[in-house]
């Protein structure tokens, strides 16, 4: 496992090493992998593409390791691609965000190692319109929308694709704006906001500027004039940083602890006992979607009969498997994940399942990142 | 049209104030220590941040927001105590740098025990007033302009201290000329160790203050420093209204600019400014 344990993803890193630990529990308990336990090694990244590389490189020499999962940043899944498609390790990235399983340099062809277990911007955008469209917004698919980011590469591609998908469906843009991570006085932001007369603000601003935007929202009252939500914004950490200014906000999203499935009901119990009073609960996506990763991972192993990637990569194509976020599938040709997503919506900082968007699927390889 | 020019420009007023308030409380405990003594206290920053969150833990702890912030103001004091005990009471006799290295430290240690103790994530502060109210077609925040009655009563309180009580005039004759003051049977020393727990309990209340408006996290200091030292080298030393006017182009004018032009405009042009007031007052900001 490469966790993000120091720097900018720490918090991610720790959900993420806690739901392979609990991972590691339930497949020991349960007699293990091809009759051998499973041993988890972490290795901290520190949030740097050039550590992740090099950890992932000692992983594979020292640890002899049959399988890398993890990582934080899209920049260190990107370092690690090359490091496991040469010693042919598998490599399952487990957070989500753009596609990454295409080769370096090559948007158009597989990289036969690469997995991708979270969801894409593909995956989650479309649903979720529709939804709010027909269910939630006052003007149906005809709302007007203002795209809101942070002022840098992710959010503006986000917001891109969202905004070309939202007009296609119908959907005017009633305002985009990119404002710098540091900024500390929103008021002019939320003042055009409601000048704009949008019916629906979409904010893509992951982490703490986030969280100062919607407690300055929250104050000027603009969650009475429109309804708001976003894309990787609203995420656990945030919104323990938003507090009561996240309430009632509508997300999408792969899972919440309040799923109600025996699967996700064990899970939960496991990983309470494991970590009482860890103030980490399963995030949304990083705990359940390392554990998720993990379990896959060990269907395939154990259905090829080998830990050799050759076996593991035949086992893999069109895997399934019921996890705690629900049913998963691996597909064949693209190898990302499909999954189901969730309209959920936040309430006392807890995510309520508003709607089952059904499983979705990422097209081909649309997006896929290159270096 | 008539009526969106009025809110809008009424906007750019209030919100404009809502700033300066807001900059003016961020910057006033740094105004306190560098503003009057020269003390470069680079651990401003965190001592707001640990404010914002001795606020937050307390308010979890089940207390009211006013009682928060009280005692968030008293336990950054006592950290300003002990730093000053500890090290800038004694290298304040030395080259700034010294202070300057020193109290950059300090803040560095604030910064990491706070995430030791609490973690890295982040927590949240809720205001004790949640709603707003509408002024000639605009909705306001009670309150951010609740902050602004609390930056004026401290503008004055300040004012009048310095100004025109004994406590004042012994500060500014310390300040003026400490080897005259100390002759006249003034304790420096003392005076200097209340001015700057004085200092460390306005950044504790700014942070306690301004914490239902940001996201609370350990990480947070640093930008509060810069912005508090850019307003006092806007402004300029000595006076509180020289903070006040520092805040004014530091926090309103920005605003104002983010309002009508983009917010990242607004940022370039306020530093743009910043820097042409550095290079031409260089003399007054050189440290010793």
């Amino acid at each position: 496992m490469l966790a993000p344990i120091t720097g900018v993803m720490a918090v991610h890193g720790e959900s993420m090493q806690m739901g392979v630990r609990v991972a590691e529990k339930v497949l020991n308990d349960q007699g293990g992998i091809l009759g051998r336990p499973v041993r988890v090694v972490v290795l901290d990244t520190q949030s740097d593409p050039a550590t992740a590389a090099q950890r992932a490189g000692e992983l594979i020499e020292k640890n002899k390791v049959v399988l890398l999962l993890g990582t934080g940043l899209s920049s260190e899944t990107l370092a690690v691609i090359p490091i496991s498609t040469r010693a042919h390790v598998p490599f399952i990235y487990s957070m989500d965000g753009e596609d990454k399983t295409c080769v370096a340099g090559d948007a158009d062809k597989v990289a036969e190692d690469v997995w991708g277990a979270g969801f894409t911007e593909r995956m989650i955008v479309g649903p979720f319109l529709q939804y709010l469209g027909a269910h939630v917004l006052r003007n149906g698919l005809h709302s007007s929308i203002y795209f809101l980011g942070g002022d840098y590469v992710y959010p503006r591609v986000t917001n891109q694709f969202a905004r070309a998908t939202a007009e296609k469906m119908g959907f005017s843009t009633a305002g985009e704006e990119y404002v710098d991570i540091g900024t500390a006085d929103y008021s002019p932001v939320i003042r055009r906001i409601m000048r704009s007369k949008a019916d629906l603000l979409l904010v893509t601003n992951p982490g703490s500027a986030a969280a100062t935007f919607m407690r300055q929202a929250k104050q000027l009252g603009l969650d009475r004039s429109l309804a708001i939500s976003g894309f990787a914004t609203f995420a656990q950490e945030a919104v323990g940083e938003m507090g009561s200014a996240s309430e009632g906000v509508i997300y999408a999203n792969r899972y919440t602890d309040l799923l109600q499935s025996p699967v996700n009901e064990a899970f939960v119990a496991t990983f309470r006992a494991m970590y009482p009073g860890k103030p980490l609960l399963p995030g949304p996506t990083v705990a359940a979607g390392a554990y998720g990763a993990m379990l896959v991972a060990a269907k395939a192993f154990a259905a090829a009969h080998s830990t050799g990637s050759e076996a593991f990569g035949k086992a893999m194509a069109g895997l399934s498997l019921e996890l705690p976020q629900g049913t998963v599938e691996v597909d064949p040709a693209n190898h990302v994940f499909h999954q189901h997503m969730y309209l959920l919506q936040v309430k006392d900082q807890k995510y309520h399942v508003l709607a089952d968007l059904g499983s979705q699927s990422h097209p081909d390889f649309e997006g896929c990142s290159v270096h | 049209m008539t009526t969106i020019d009025t809110a809008f420009w009424t906007s750019l007023v209030v919100d404009g104030t809502t700033a300066t308030a807001t900059t003016f409380l961020l910057a006033l405990g740094l105004f306190v220590t560098y503003g009057l003594f020269r003390v470069v206290n680079m651990a401003h920053g965190d001592m707001v941040m640990l404010g914002a969150y001795m606020t937050s833990s307390f308010q979890t702890a089940g207390m009211g927001f006013l009682m928060a912030v009280c005692l968030a103001t008293v336990t950054v004091a006592l950290a300003a105590l002990v730093m000053e005990r500890i090290c800038v009471g004694r290298l304040r006799e030395q080259a700034s740098l010294s202070v300057l290295l020193a109290t950059w430290g300090f803040g560095l240690i604030i910064a990491q025990s706070t995430r030791l103790v609490a973690g890295s994530g982040g927590r949240f502060v809720d205001a004790p007033l949640s709603g707003q109210v509408e002024m000639l077609g605009s909705a306001y925040s009670i309150y951010q302009l609740s902050l602004v009655a609390s930056a004026a009563v401290l503008f004055a309180l300040i004012w009048y201290l310095l100004a025109h009580t004994r406590l004042g005039l012994r500060i500014r004759s310390c300040v003026d000329n400490r080897e005259l003051a100390e002759l006249h049977g003034i304790n420096t020393r003392l005076l200097f160790t209340v001015t700057f727990c004085v200092g460390g309990a306005l950044a504790g209340l700014a942070g306690g203050l301004l914490a239902p408006l940001m996201a609370v996290n350990p990480s947070i200091g640093s930008d509060f420093s810069v912005t508090s030292f850019m307003v006092l080298i806007t402004g300029g030393l000595g006076k509180i209204g020289s903070a006040a006017l520092g805040a004014l182009v530091v926090g309103g004018l920005r605003s104002t600019l983010g309002a009508l032009t983009t917010v990242t405009t607004a940022k370039l042009c306020t530093f743009l400014i910043v820097a042409v007031i550095l290079a031409v007052r260089r003399q007054e900001m050189t440290l010793e």
